[in-house]
Protein backbone atom coordinates (compact mmCIF):
# COMPACT_ATOMS: atom_id res chain seq x y z
CA UNK A 1 0.00 0.00 0.00
CA UNK A 2 2.52 2.27 0.85
CA UNK A 3 4.63 1.74 -2.10
CA UNK A 4 1.60 2.19 -4.71
CA UNK A 5 0.65 5.77 -2.97
CA UNK A 6 5.03 6.71 -3.04
CA UNK A 7 4.58 6.04 -7.17
CA UNK A 8 1.73 7.68 -7.19
CA UNK A 9 2.77 10.48 -5.70
CA UNK A 10 6.09 10.16 -8.35
CA UNK A 11 3.71 9.95 -11.00
CA UNK A 12 1.98 13.35 -9.74
CA UNK A 13 5.41 14.88 -9.35
CA UNK A 14 6.15 14.04 -12.96
CA UNK A 15 2.84 15.61 -14.01
CA UNK A 16 3.05 18.82 -11.66
CA UNK A 17 6.91 19.39 -14.16
CA UNK A 18 5.63 18.28 -17.09
CA UNK A 19 2.57 20.68 -16.87
CA UNK A 20 5.09 23.87 -15.66
CA UNK A 21 7.17 23.05 -18.51
CA UNK A 22 4.91 23.13 -21.25
CA UNK A 23 3.33 26.41 -19.82
CA UNK A 24 6.50 27.75 -19.94
CA UNK A 25 6.80 26.93 -23.88
CA UNK A 26 3.39 28.18 -24.30
CA UNK A 27 4.47 31.79 -22.98
CA UNK A 28 8.05 31.58 -24.39
CA UNK A 29 5.84 30.55 -27.87
CA UNK A 30 2.96 33.03 -27.31
CA UNK A 31 6.05 36.16 -26.95
CA UNK A 32 7.52 34.74 -30.13
CA UNK A 33 4.04 35.35 -32.10
CA UNK A 34 3.32 38.87 -30.29
CA UNK A 35 7.14 39.53 -31.77
CA UNK A 36 7.33 38.17 -35.01
CA UNK A 37 5.25 40.19 -37.13
CA UNK A 38 7.95 42.84 -36.35
CA UNK A 39 10.70 41.27 -38.35
CA UNK A 40 7.82 38.81 -41.02
CA UNK A 41 4.86 40.32 -42.76
CA UNK A 42 2.58 39.33 -45.42
CA UNK A 43 1.92 36.06 -45.94
CA UNK A 44 4.84 34.45 -44.54
CA UNK A 45 4.03 35.99 -41.40
CA UNK A 46 0.70 34.18 -41.54
CA UNK A 47 2.31 31.45 -42.20
CA UNK A 48 4.78 31.60 -39.91
CA UNK A 49 2.13 32.35 -37.31
CA UNK A 50 -0.43 29.97 -37.67
CA UNK A 51 2.66 27.20 -37.41
CA UNK A 52 3.58 28.79 -34.45
CA UNK A 53 0.00 28.04 -33.26
CA UNK A 54 -0.51 24.87 -34.00
CA UNK A 55 2.36 24.17 -32.20
CA UNK A 56 0.67 25.45 -29.25
CA UNK A 57 -2.67 23.74 -29.90
CA UNK A 58 -0.66 20.36 -30.21
CA UNK A 59 0.85 21.22 -26.75
CA UNK A 60 -2.33 22.05 -25.01
CA UNK A 61 -4.14 18.86 -26.86
CA UNK A 62 -0.89 16.24 -25.85
CA UNK A 63 -0.23 17.37 -22.48
CA UNK A 64 -2.90 19.54 -20.76
CA UNK A 65 -5.81 17.37 -22.36
CA UNK A 66 -3.98 14.60 -22.31
CA UNK A 67 -4.18 13.11 -25.47
CA UNK A 68 -0.80 11.26 -25.90
CA UNK A 69 -1.48 9.30 -22.53
CA UNK A 70 -5.38 8.31 -23.69
CA UNK A 71 -6.19 5.98 -25.66
CA UNK A 72 -5.72 6.61 -29.47
CA UNK A 73 -9.88 6.59 -30.43
CA UNK A 74 -9.75 10.52 -28.45
CA UNK A 75 -6.86 11.35 -30.78
CA UNK A 76 -8.81 10.19 -34.19
CA UNK A 77 -12.33 11.39 -33.02
CA UNK A 78 -10.30 14.92 -32.92
CA UNK A 79 -8.38 15.01 -35.91
CA UNK A 80 -11.82 13.51 -37.83
CA UNK A 81 -12.93 17.04 -37.33
CA UNK A 82 -9.72 18.69 -38.56
CA UNK A 83 -9.86 16.40 -41.62
CA UNK A 84 -13.32 17.71 -42.53
CA UNK A 85 -12.45 21.58 -41.64
CA UNK A 86 -10.03 20.91 -43.96
CA UNK A 87 -11.97 19.76 -46.80
CA UNK A 88 -14.15 22.47 -46.17
CA UNK A 89 -11.07 25.03 -45.94
CA UNK A 90 -10.00 23.37 -49.42
CA UNK A 91 -13.10 23.29 -51.38
CA UNK A 92 -14.11 27.23 -50.34
CA UNK A 93 -10.34 28.52 -50.82
CA UNK A 94 -9.86 26.91 -53.93
CA UNK A 95 -13.14 28.29 -55.49
CA UNK A 96 -11.84 31.35 -54.63
CA UNK A 97 -8.19 30.96 -55.83
CA UNK A 98 -9.47 29.63 -59.13
CA UNK A 99 -12.06 31.30 -60.29
CA UNK A 100 -9.71 32.94 -62.83
CA UNK A 101 -8.62 29.56 -64.47
CA UNK A 102 -12.70 28.67 -65.00
CA UNK A 103 -13.94 32.05 -66.17
CA UNK A 104 -11.58 34.83 -67.25
CA UNK A 105 -14.76 37.17 -66.34
CA UNK A 106 -15.61 36.05 -62.72
CA UNK A 107 -14.67 38.43 -59.72
CA UNK A 108 -11.48 37.19 -58.80
CA UNK A 109 -9.16 38.69 -56.44
CA UNK A 110 -6.72 39.14 -58.87
CA UNK A 111 -9.32 41.06 -60.69
CA UNK A 112 -10.25 42.99 -57.97
CA UNK A 113 -6.75 44.35 -56.90
CA UNK A 114 -6.03 45.43 -61.23
CA UNK A 115 -9.26 47.28 -60.18
CA UNK A 116 -8.11 49.06 -57.79
CA UNK A 117 -4.52 49.45 -59.15
CA UNK A 118 -6.06 51.02 -62.36
CA UNK A 119 -8.22 53.40 -60.01
CA UNK A 120 -5.12 54.42 -57.84
CA UNK A 121 -3.42 55.06 -61.12
CA UNK A 122 -6.32 57.13 -62.62
CA UNK A 123 -5.86 59.43 -59.38
CA UNK A 124 -2.57 59.46 -59.27
CA UNK A 125 -2.42 61.02 -63.18
CA UNK A 126 -5.54 63.47 -62.35
CA UNK A 127 -3.50 64.56 -59.07
CA UNK A 128 -0.09 65.07 -61.60
CA UNK A 129 -2.44 66.95 -64.10
CA UNK A 130 -3.22 69.02 -61.12
CA UNK A 131 -0.18 69.70 -59.81
CA UNK A 132 1.30 70.51 -63.70
CA UNK A 133 -1.84 73.13 -64.35
CA UNK A 134 -1.12 74.81 -60.59
CA UNK A 135 2.96 74.99 -61.72
CA UNK A 136 2.18 76.23 -64.90
CA UNK A 137 -0.42 79.08 -62.88
CA UNK A 138 1.74 79.82 -60.97
CA UNK A 139 4.88 80.64 -63.85
CA UNK A 140 2.31 82.42 -65.86
CA UNK A 141 1.76 84.58 -62.13
CA UNK A 142 5.66 85.17 -61.72
CA UNK A 143 6.28 88.34 -64.47
CA UNK A 144 2.37 89.76 -63.13
CA UNK A 145 3.71 89.47 -59.13
CA UNK A 146 7.17 90.58 -59.57
CA UNK A 147 7.68 94.37 -60.81
CA UNK A 148 10.04 94.11 -63.75
CA UNK A 149 7.60 96.35 -65.75
CA UNK A 150 7.83 98.52 -62.63
CA UNK A 151 11.48 98.28 -62.87
CA UNK A 152 11.49 98.95 -66.57
CA UNK A 153 9.23 102.16 -66.18
CA UNK A 154 11.99 103.45 -63.61
CA UNK B 1 -10.43 -1.32 -9.86
CA UNK B 2 -13.60 -3.27 -8.25
CA UNK B 3 -16.77 -1.52 -8.06
CA UNK B 4 -19.96 -2.39 -6.74
CA UNK B 5 -23.75 -1.74 -7.72
CA UNK B 6 -23.82 0.49 -4.67
CA UNK B 7 -21.47 2.86 -5.26
CA UNK B 8 -23.49 6.53 -5.47
CA UNK B 9 -21.18 7.98 -8.08
CA UNK B 10 -22.23 4.59 -10.36
CA UNK B 11 -24.83 5.34 -12.55
CA UNK B 12 -27.23 2.19 -13.49
CA UNK B 13 -26.64 1.82 -16.59
CA UNK B 14 -23.05 0.85 -16.84
CA UNK B 15 -21.26 -2.35 -15.56
CA UNK B 16 -18.43 -0.64 -13.85
CA UNK B 17 -16.71 2.68 -12.92
CA UNK B 18 -13.86 2.60 -16.01
CA UNK B 19 -16.91 2.35 -18.68
CA UNK B 20 -18.89 4.89 -16.96
CA UNK B 21 -15.81 7.24 -17.11
CA UNK B 22 -14.67 5.99 -20.74
CA UNK B 23 -18.19 6.23 -21.97
CA UNK B 24 -18.44 10.22 -20.35
CA UNK B 25 -14.83 11.06 -21.78
CA UNK B 26 -16.18 9.55 -25.66
CA UNK B 27 -18.77 12.13 -25.27
CA UNK B 28 -17.00 15.09 -24.29
CA UNK B 29 -14.68 14.43 -27.15
CA UNK B 30 -16.99 14.26 -29.49
CA UNK B 31 -18.45 17.23 -28.12
CA UNK B 32 -15.11 19.05 -28.91
CA UNK B 33 -15.10 17.85 -32.15
CA UNK B 34 -18.74 19.04 -32.84
CA UNK B 35 -16.80 22.50 -31.44
CA UNK B 36 -13.95 22.57 -33.85
CA UNK B 37 -16.37 22.59 -36.85
CA UNK B 38 -18.78 25.30 -35.34
CA UNK B 39 -15.16 27.49 -34.70
CA UNK B 40 -13.74 26.43 -38.01
CA UNK B 41 -16.63 27.32 -39.84
CA UNK B 42 -15.64 30.92 -38.72
CA UNK B 43 -12.41 30.84 -39.28
CA UNK B 44 -13.06 29.39 -42.94
CA UNK B 45 -15.30 32.64 -43.21
CA UNK B 46 -12.06 34.48 -41.98
CA UNK B 47 -10.03 33.28 -44.71
CA UNK B 48 -12.62 33.60 -47.49
CA UNK B 49 -13.25 37.22 -46.17
CA UNK B 50 -9.27 37.95 -46.29
CA UNK B 51 -8.56 36.70 -49.35
CA UNK B 52 -10.54 39.29 -50.68
CA UNK B 53 -10.50 42.46 -48.67
CA UNK B 54 -6.80 42.51 -47.94
CA UNK B 55 -6.38 45.56 -47.63
CA UNK B 56 -9.61 45.83 -45.03
CA UNK B 57 -8.50 43.48 -42.88
CA UNK B 58 -5.33 44.95 -42.66
CA UNK B 59 -6.47 48.18 -41.66
CA UNK B 60 -8.67 46.22 -39.30
CA UNK B 61 -5.53 44.13 -37.97
CA UNK B 62 -4.10 47.75 -37.06
CA UNK B 63 -7.08 48.72 -35.08
CA UNK B 64 -7.03 45.72 -32.60
CA UNK B 65 -4.87 46.59 -29.33
CA UNK B 66 -2.31 43.86 -29.55
CA UNK B 67 -1.31 44.47 -25.43
CA UNK B 68 -5.00 43.66 -24.39
CA UNK B 69 -4.60 40.30 -27.18
CA UNK B 70 -1.27 38.97 -25.59
CA UNK B 71 -2.78 39.97 -22.05
CA UNK B 72 -5.50 37.63 -22.87
CA UNK B 73 -3.62 35.13 -23.80
CA UNK B 74 -0.94 35.05 -21.34
CA UNK B 75 -4.29 34.86 -18.58
CA UNK B 76 -6.38 32.15 -20.39
CA UNK B 77 -3.09 29.68 -21.14
CA UNK B 78 -2.72 30.60 -17.05
CA UNK B 79 -6.22 29.32 -16.27
CA UNK B 80 -5.16 26.40 -18.52
CA UNK B 81 -2.59 25.49 -16.51
CA UNK B 82 -4.88 25.49 -12.87
CA UNK B 83 -7.22 23.86 -14.62
CA UNK B 84 -5.12 20.66 -15.44
CA UNK B 85 -3.43 21.16 -12.08
CA UNK B 86 -7.27 20.68 -10.60
CA UNK B 87 -7.63 17.91 -12.29
CA UNK B 88 -4.48 16.47 -10.59
CA UNK B 89 -5.22 17.11 -7.77
CA UNK B 90 -8.59 15.75 -8.13
CA UNK B 91 -7.12 12.27 -9.07
CA UNK B 92 -4.96 12.66 -6.12
CA UNK B 93 -7.96 13.16 -4.04
CA UNK B 94 -6.64 16.14 -2.78
CA UNK B 95 -10.34 18.42 -2.80
CA UNK B 96 -8.88 21.34 -1.33
CA UNK B 97 -6.35 21.64 -3.33
CA UNK B 98 -7.74 20.84 -6.25
CA UNK B 99 -11.05 23.28 -5.04
CA UNK B 100 -8.46 25.94 -4.59
CA UNK B 101 -7.30 25.97 -7.97
CA UNK B 102 -10.31 26.18 -9.36
CA UNK B 103 -11.15 29.24 -7.90
CA UNK B 104 -7.62 30.36 -9.72
CA UNK B 105 -9.04 29.24 -12.85
CA UNK B 106 -12.04 30.96 -12.20
CA UNK B 107 -10.62 34.21 -11.75
CA UNK B 108 -8.35 34.17 -14.54
CA UNK B 109 -11.96 33.77 -16.73
CA UNK B 110 -13.16 37.29 -15.35
CA UNK B 111 -9.78 38.57 -15.68
CA UNK B 112 -10.13 37.58 -19.18
CA UNK B 113 -13.97 38.56 -20.07
CA UNK B 114 -12.63 42.50 -17.96
CA UNK B 115 -10.37 42.64 -20.46
CA UNK B 116 -12.09 42.00 -23.14
CA UNK B 117 -15.07 44.54 -21.74
CA UNK B 118 -12.32 46.92 -21.94
CA UNK B 119 -11.70 46.36 -26.03
CA UNK B 120 -15.16 46.63 -26.21
CA UNK B 121 -16.27 49.88 -24.78
CA UNK B 122 -12.70 51.39 -26.87
CA UNK B 123 -14.48 49.62 -30.43
CA UNK B 124 -17.73 51.29 -29.16
CA UNK B 125 -16.57 54.23 -28.31
CA UNK B 126 -14.61 54.86 -31.72
CA UNK B 127 -17.79 53.33 -33.94
CA UNK B 128 -15.83 50.59 -34.94
CA UNK B 129 -18.68 48.53 -34.86
CA UNK B 130 -19.84 45.33 -37.30
CA UNK B 131 -21.97 45.84 -40.47
CA UNK B 132 -24.85 48.47 -40.42
CA UNK B 133 -23.83 49.42 -37.02
CA UNK B 134 -20.31 50.92 -38.37
CA UNK B 135 -19.52 54.55 -37.37
CA UNK B 136 -23.05 54.54 -35.75
CA UNK B 137 -24.94 56.21 -39.23
CA UNK B 138 -27.63 58.44 -39.12
CA UNK B 139 -31.07 56.89 -39.64
CA UNK B 140 -33.92 58.71 -41.11
CA UNK B 141 -37.26 58.20 -39.82
CA UNK B 142 -37.72 55.27 -42.62
CA UNK B 143 -35.07 53.65 -40.58
CA UNK B 144 -33.10 53.75 -43.69
CA UNK B 145 -29.55 55.14 -43.62
CA UNK B 146 -29.14 58.86 -44.72
CA UNK B 147 -26.92 59.50 -46.95
CA UNK B 148 -24.90 62.68 -48.22
CA UNK B 149 -24.40 64.07 -51.90
CA UNK B 150 -21.59 61.58 -52.18
CA UNK B 151 -23.94 59.07 -51.49
CA UNK B 152 -21.90 57.98 -48.50
CA UNK B 153 -23.30 57.10 -45.01
CA UNK B 154 -23.86 60.37 -42.58
CA UNK B 155 -21.54 59.23 -39.20
CA UNK B 156 -22.26 60.19 -35.80
CA UNK B 157 -20.33 63.05 -34.63
CA UNK B 158 -18.13 61.70 -32.33
CA UNK B 159 -17.23 58.79 -34.66
CA UNK B 160 -13.94 60.52 -36.06
CA UNK B 161 -12.63 57.40 -36.38
CA UNK B 162 -15.10 55.97 -38.61
CA UNK B 163 -15.33 58.60 -40.59
CA UNK B 164 -11.39 58.99 -41.45
CA UNK B 165 -12.14 57.22 -44.65
CA UNK B 166 -10.76 53.79 -44.57
CA UNK B 167 -10.56 51.00 -47.65
CA UNK B 168 -12.96 48.57 -48.85
CA UNK B 169 -15.73 47.80 -46.21
CA UNK B 170 -14.12 47.73 -42.56
CA UNK B 171 -17.50 46.69 -41.15
CA UNK B 172 -16.78 43.49 -42.87
CA UNK B 173 -13.92 43.34 -40.78
CA UNK B 174 -15.62 44.44 -37.62
CA UNK B 175 -18.36 42.03 -37.86
CA UNK B 176 -16.05 38.70 -38.16
CA UNK B 177 -13.53 40.53 -35.36
CA UNK B 178 -17.40 40.75 -33.12
CA UNK B 179 -18.80 37.22 -33.83
CA UNK B 180 -15.86 35.61 -32.70
CA UNK B 181 -14.46 37.08 -30.28
CA UNK B 182 -18.44 37.12 -29.16
CA UNK B 183 -18.89 33.68 -29.33
CA UNK B 184 -15.91 32.52 -27.86
CA UNK B 185 -16.29 35.09 -24.94
CA UNK B 186 -20.06 33.38 -24.82
CA UNK B 187 -17.69 30.08 -24.52
CA UNK B 188 -16.03 31.62 -21.37
CA UNK B 189 -19.11 32.62 -19.16
CA UNK B 190 -20.18 29.37 -19.82
CA UNK B 191 -17.20 27.75 -18.76
CA UNK B 192 -17.62 30.21 -15.61
CA UNK B 193 -20.91 28.59 -15.10
CA UNK B 194 -19.39 24.92 -15.16
CA UNK B 195 -16.34 25.18 -13.47
CA UNK B 196 -18.63 27.45 -10.72
CA UNK B 197 -20.61 23.71 -10.24
CA UNK B 198 -17.80 22.23 -10.25
CA UNK B 199 -16.41 23.98 -7.33
CA UNK B 200 -19.49 23.44 -5.75
CA UNK B 201 -19.07 20.22 -5.94
CA UNK B 202 -15.64 19.56 -5.07
CA UNK B 203 -16.63 21.71 -2.18
CA UNK B 204 -18.77 19.02 -1.09
CA UNK B 205 -16.43 16.63 -1.33
CA UNK B 206 -18.31 14.61 -3.76
CA UNK B 207 -15.08 13.56 -5.84
CA UNK B 208 -12.34 10.91 -4.90
CA UNK B 209 -9.52 9.53 -7.05
CA UNK B 210 -12.20 6.51 -8.45
CA UNK B 211 -14.39 9.68 -9.32
CA UNK B 212 -13.32 12.73 -10.70
CA UNK B 213 -14.74 12.51 -14.36
CA UNK B 214 -16.72 15.81 -14.02
CA UNK B 215 -13.68 17.41 -13.40
CA UNK B 216 -11.53 16.26 -16.01
CA UNK B 217 -14.11 17.06 -18.40
CA UNK B 218 -14.68 20.65 -17.20
CA UNK B 219 -11.11 20.40 -17.74
CA UNK B 220 -11.35 19.33 -21.65
CA UNK B 221 -14.05 22.07 -22.53
CA UNK B 222 -11.77 24.79 -20.83
CA UNK B 223 -9.05 23.43 -22.68
CA UNK B 224 -10.61 23.82 -25.99
CA UNK B 225 -12.16 27.39 -24.99
CA UNK B 226 -8.37 28.19 -24.63
CA UNK B 227 -6.95 26.57 -27.72
CA UNK B 228 -9.78 28.38 -29.60
CA UNK B 229 -8.29 31.60 -28.16
CA UNK B 230 -4.52 30.43 -29.31
CA UNK B 231 -5.68 30.41 -32.78
CA UNK B 232 -7.98 33.68 -32.80
CA UNK B 233 -5.37 36.18 -31.33
CA UNK B 234 -2.72 35.95 -33.98
CA UNK B 235 -5.53 35.72 -36.78
CA UNK B 236 -7.43 38.90 -35.71
CA UNK B 237 -4.34 41.07 -33.55
CA UNK B 238 -1.49 40.62 -35.53
CA UNK B 239 -0.96 39.56 -39.09
CA UNK B 240 -0.63 42.08 -41.44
Amino acid sequence: MSSQSASASDHHHSHLQEYLKTYVKLMILTAITVSASSFVGGTSGLIVTILISCLKGGLVLAVFMHLKDEDKVYTLIFFASLLFLGLFFIGTQGEWVSRGYVNPEADTYELRKEKIRKELKQQSSLEQNFNEYLDGLSEQAVPERVPTTAVAHL
Amino acid sequence: MGTHGHDPSLQHHFQNAQQQVDAGRMGIWLFLATEVLFFGGLFIAYAILKTGHGATFEFGHNQLSVPLGALNTVVLITSSLTMALAVLRAKEGNAKSSGRYLVWTLLFAFVFLGVKTVEYTAKYDTCLLPGDMYGLPEIDSAGNMVLNDQGKPVYGAHCTKAMEGFPGQPWVFFSLYFTMTGIHALHIIIGIGLLFWIWLRTRRGEFKPNYYAPVENVGLYWHLVDLVWIFLFPLLYRVG
